[in-house]
């Protein structure tokens, strides 16, 4: 088996340990995929709540995603194993909007996402830090109407930082797929704050 | 003068009339900064200076942008929120996730008894089958040669020379077969209790040991094949009561 250390010479400490994790989990030790699993799955859930904005189905996504992930270790050619690990949430995410589209009885609820807002500056006075936590309501609330792909892009893009190349790759379309679907979706977003563009113009 | 349903001027009805021709995507691409075509820039810009609607949505599509952006990556949003449930695997999971073919991890869970009758229960069946086959197809073969048909042993015989008729003993040239080997007609004056064989006889013979040979692997390849095929059989019954 491919020594992970011996082959990804890194300094930082978290993707050093990262990969003592991995490295161990292959060799059979679930203890230590379950530390990388204890690490990873509030990011991973954070992220893929903002894609599938239902709790449960995230959740779903998400344990399917470490399932993925266990299954395919000796997948893992080296790098972030943190970036390894999203890009199978991405996956998962993407899967469960696949079911829900061929379900489409229930459309998504407003983004059930209060539990986090967005971090307040200190000094921020509570009027502000109450115009924050509507802003974050009403942007979730209009993420959730919009299609699948365009609140994937988005997400991916202006939240996550990847950048359009890797979008299209994730999501196995052109780059000029990807930023239609980015203009498109900010411009439904737009069609659906409009009554409250005020909130967002301060 | 102000439209009575709308509330709007002539002005601004004209302006929305022709916002209604332009292209939004263009605008939101040229908020992005993502046009590279100078001309389509410089068509964005226009758009913009010209039309207040595509302004306003160039002005939106850029708050918009830097709310989302504001909204906290993953990583930030992990360090205040928590996922709903421990997503850590049990040993079952594991146990059942782990890698290599469904055969393999069921083996793996059953022991290495049950590794051996899997084994012949996933592969007997098929050999079984094809040994047995190789056994019908031999004795076939095998029959046609010692049978009638062309390149038979009695064809072989017959083109060795005239058989006598039964009971015209000693009436002409006669041959005879022992063993597969023809034997010829005896030689003036020679005893016929010791006939001598013919010339071409010995390709007779030869191809009669062949035939034989063919006819003894084919009859051992028939019996192990059902044998493999029986026995896979009840080992997959055991796995499955397993």
């Amino acid at each position: 088996m491919e020594d992970l250390r011996a082959t990804t010479v890194t300094d930082d400490p978290v993707q050093r340990r990262d990969l003592i994790l991995l490295d161990r989990a292959r060799e059979g030790d679930l203890d230590a995929f379950n530390d990388l699993v204890v690490v990873y799955q509030d990011m991973l859930f954070a992220l893929v709540v903002r894609m599938v904005p239902d709790r449960d189905q995230a959740a779903d996504a998400v344990q399917e995603a470490f399932f993925s992930a266990y299954r395919n270790m000796e997948g893992f050619r080296g790098g972030s194993v943190r970036s390894w690990l999203s890009r199978i949430a991405i996956n998962a995410a993407m899967d469960a909007q696949r079911l829900k589209k061929r379900r489409p009885a229930d459309p998504y609820p407003e983004l059930e996402d209060d539990t986090w807002q967005p971090p307040a500056d200190a000094s921020a006075d509570p009027v502000t830090s109450s115009l924050t936590a509507e802003r974050h309501h009403a942007l979730n609330g209009a993420l959730a109407q919009i299609t699948n792909d365009q609140r994937t892009a988005i997400v991916l893009y202006d939240v996550e930082g990847y950048d359009y190349a890797e979008i299209a790759e994730l999501t196995a379309v052109s780059v000029g797929t990807v930023k239609s679907r980015i203009h498109r979706g900010r411009l439904a977003l737009r069609g659906l704050l409009a009554d409250r563009m005020d909130l967002f113009r301060g | 003068m102000a439209d009575p349903t709308t509330g709007h001027d002539e002005g601004e009805l004209a302006a929305i009339a022709r916002h209604a021709l332009h292209d939004e995507e263009l605008v939101a691409a040229f908020a992005a900064g993502d046009l590279e075509d100078a001309i389509e820039q410089e068509r964005a810009r226009a758009l913009v200076e010209r039309c207040a609607t595509c302004r306003d949505i160039h002005r939106d599509l850029a708050v918009i942008r830097t709310a989302i952006r504001a909204s906290g990556t993953a990583a930030e949003r992990a360090a205040t929120m928590s996922a709903p449930r421990d997503f850590r695997l049990t040993a079952d999971d594991a146990a059942r996730l782990r890698p290599g073919s469904p055969i393999a991890r069921v083996a793996r869970r059953l022991g290495w008894r049950a590794r051996l009758d899997l084994g012949v229960a996933a592969f007997g069946r098929p050999v079984g089958a094809a040994m047995a086959t190789f056994g019908v197809v031999g004795l076939l073969i095998g029959s046609l040669t010692l049978g009638g048909g062309p390149g038979s042993l009695f064809s072989a015989q017959s083109a060795a020379g005239p058989t006598s008729a039964p009971g015209a003993e000693g009436s002409g040239p006669a041959t005879s077969t022992i063993d597969g080997t023809n034997f010829g007609p005896a030689a003036s004056g020679q005893d016929t209790k010791n006939p001598v064989p013919v010339s071409g006889g010995r390709d007779t013979g030869t191809q009669g040991v062949a035939t034989v040979a063919l006819l003894g692997g084919s009859i051992a390849f028939l019996a192990l094949g059902i044998a493999l095929f029986v026995a896979a059989r009840r080992r997959a019954a055991t796995v499955a009561q397993r």
